[in-house]
């Protein structure tokens, strides 16, 4: 369960972000819509921990995120939530699977090697394994860092703009791809998008 | 550990910079190592040649030649001293051991010195093979020698005039190996030794009929000069077959003895042998009845090229030289002392290169600190990733550091492998033994240090810049967005 409760985020010399109070139950899905500047980004790195709100609350599964330790939040966000981007982040001087690996590693959790391979395969990247992820396509990309959002089988999934790149076809592809059922605990998706394309998917919307 | 692995993955992605930066460091590390193995290789073989020579008499000229040539071997003789002369100060109750040498001829570029047996005791010199020199034409050649030439015990060779492989050869006057010296790593391994009767019977040989040369030779020379020189010889000789090394270091000693009559002169005896200073008065003195006990009407040509004296008493230094330099035609030189002098001339030689080396290092620094800049300025949304995927700051931190040390460490470790590798390359100087130095030296231990200390210097900022990174302003950077 994931619970904010008023929320406020100002930039040093900018207005302050004022958030509606958001829920999402464990393994329910929630679309955060909004247009640029409206604070989609702001509102997922509050939740991912990433920034710190100057006030409110924001709890995940009884922890309060705005009241631990940098390093203490750091931990968490690697362990308990996935993070998606616009665009695919990876480690360069890292293989596909070495990139997953790395997303075990440094959040202190144990590896668990069987997993990242079913990833793989349900993702249908196991061949990708051994290559660079530089040199893949934009959709193996996507279902790549899908993977390694999943690596720590966290509870959240936060993606930022994920289908605002992409032709309609692709875009249901996406669709189809968080519905699969990846991990055996079931995954929140809370997706922040100004994509109108996506609302017909979700029941659980914030309109910023 | 995973840090380092990480770290060591990202200098393997960017092969060219991480090659680049490790060779410059290398090579400035190389140097410096170079220059250690040097330093050390020099002084512990020259330490092991001087091999406990207090002083060389030998032709007025530069006192480093005189020592390059007569205990380093690798220099030419200053000239040819009277032996008689030399043998006049040299018996002398401060002095306790006196080596003549006769230089003038090589084989295959090995120096053939004419010497006595207690040259090679000097070097501890052992038998490989056969037995030591006793007549004329007999030598014992050393380790390195026999190596390079294949001379064999029972082998005849000829010499050749001068110190170079190409020149006039003796060929009237063929020596033969009695002998073969077990490795010293002293200069004793690259010299061919022989009686010192045998340089003479070389270059008076031309007036002889050479099929009897030896002691016929020498007999016959002397007995009308000088029936103590022959004898004093052939003493010697006896002293070796029956390998009385005590009794015979002590025979010039006791030589000198027999003709201190004189109560004044058996007093100062007495003193110097006590370990008392002498005036210098006293030492003139004692000199000069040294010389009127031997010398009167005694016409001895014989010349030796230089004499190593071992003194008695640490009292000698501060009489003996000046004695020899101003009262004689002779110059006396101490080997610690020229070659100290002729150290610290290299020493700026080798602080120059040292500078060059250092500058080299801080140049590689500063590579480092480039390559890691620009690496993370160009991967700065790798470290915000690393912070989404649960990394705390101080690992990024952690990493950069890394990053710089393996590289400085890398670089140190293969400055150390090719300092070696130039090493081994390297054409030996001919008074350097063949020593392996496969050890680290202490001084490259420091150098690690250092070494280590640049990599940090190098990469503390960039670490500080992934400290700093804000992982939202760079995952949001247009760039990115």
């Amino acid at each position: 369960m994931l619970t904010t409760h008023s929320l406020i985020f100002q930039y040093p010399y900018g207005n302050p972000f004022a958030f509606p109070d958001l829920q999402c139950k464990a393994g329910e899905s929630l679309l955060i819509l909004g247009e640029s500047g409206s604070g989609k980004t702001t509102l997922l790195h509050l939740l991912s921990g990433i920034l710190t709100p100057q006030s409110g609350d924001l709890e995940v599964d009884g922890t309060k995120i705005n009241q631990l330790k940098n390093t203490e939040r750091d931990v968490f966000r690697g362990k308990q939530m996935g993070m998606v981007f616009q665009k695919h982040f990876f480690m360069e001087g890292l293989s596909v699977f070495e990139n997953l690996k790395a997303a075990q590693k440094l959040s202190g959790s144990l590896s668990d090697i069987s997993h990242l391979e079913q990833l793989m395969e349900k993702l249908g990247i196991s061949h990708l394994s051994k290559k660079k992820p530089y040199k893949l396509s934009q959709g193996e990309q996507q279902r790549f860092s899908i993977a390694r959002a999943l690596a720590n089988k966290p509870s959240y999934l936060l993606a930022d703009e994920p289908t605002s790149s992409l032709d309609d076809r692709n875009c249901e592809k996406f669709i189809e791809l968080i519905r699969l059922p990846l991990t055996e605990k079931p995954v929140s998706w809370i997706i922040a998008t100004h994509d109108q394309r996506l609302k017909k998917y979700f029941s659980n919307i914030y309109e910023l | 550990m995973y840090i380092l692995n990480l770290a060591l993955k990202r200098l393997i992605s960017r092969p060219a910079n991480t090659l680049l930066s490790l060779l410059l460091f290398a090579i400035g590390i190389s140097i410096i190592s170079l220059i250690i193995l040097a330093d050390r290789q020099m002084k512990e073989s020259v330490q092991r040649n001087l091999a406990g020579v207090d002083l060389v008499m030998g032709a007025k000229g530069s006192p480093v030649q005189l020592i390059l040539s007569s205990v380093l071997h690798a220099d030419y003789p200053t000239g040819n001293i009277n032996l008689r002369e030399a043998q006049n100060i040299a018996r002398n109750p401060l002095v306790k051991q006196y080596i003549p040498l006769a230089l003038g001829d090589n084989y295959r570029g090995f120096r053939i010195v004419g010497t006595t047996i207690e040259y090679a005791e000097l070097y501890n010199a052992a038998l490989a093979e056969g037995r030591w020199f006793e007549d004329v034409p007999e030598v014992t050649v050393g380790y390195r020698v026999a190596r390079m030439t294949g001379l064999e015990v029972g082998d005849r060779f000829y010499g050749v005039h001068g110190f170079r492989d190409v020149g006039h050869a003796h060929d009237y006057f063929h020596y033969t190996v009695t002998g073969i010296m077990a490795q010293t790593g002293s200069v004793v391994d690259n010299l061919i030794l022989t009686p010192i009767e045998s340089v003479w019977a070389v270059h008076d040989g031309h007036d002889h009929d050479h099929d009897g040369h030896n002691h016929d030779d020498c007999d016959h020379e002397h007995h009308e000069h000088d029936h103590d020189e022959c004898d004093h010889h052939h003493d010697n000789h006896q002293h070796h077959n029956h390998d009385s090394h005590d009794d015979h270091e002590h025979s010039h000693f006791h030589q000198a003895e027999n003709h201190l009559d004189d109560p004044q002169l058996n007093e100062i005896r007495l003193r110097i042998e006590a370990g008392e200073d002498i005036s210098r008065e006293e030492m003139e003195f004692f000199i000069a009845s040294q010389q009127h006990a031997h010398a009167p009407g005694v016409d001895d040509h014989r010349e030796i090229t230089a004499m190593l004296l071992v003194y008695r008493s640490p009292a000698a230094n501060i009489q003996l030289p000046r004695m020899i330099n101003e009262s004689t035609n002779m110059q006396a030189a101490s080997p610690a002392l020229e070659l100290n002098r002729l150290f610290s001339l290299l020493a700026f030689g080798f602080d120059a290169l040292n500078l060059i080396a250092w500058a080299i290092i801080i140049i590689s620094g500063i590579n480092i600190f480039v390559h890691l800049w620009n690496t993370l300025k160009r991967g700065i949304a790798e470290i915000a990733l690393m912070r989404v995927m649960g990394a705390g700051r101080q690992k990024v931190f952690v990493m950069l550091l890394v990053q710089g040390m393996i590289l400085a460490f890398g670089g140190w470790i293969a400055g150390v492998f090719l300092a070696r590798a130039i090493w081994w390359f390297l054409p030996s100087f001919h008074f350097m033994p063949d020593v392996a130095f496969a050890m680290l030296q202490p001084g490259e231990l420091l150098l690690l240090i250092y070494a280590l200390a640049t990599g940090l210097l190098a990469s503390i900022i960039p670490a500080w810049m992934a400290y700093r990174t804000d992982v939202h302003f760079t995952l949001t950077r247009p760039e990115n967005a």
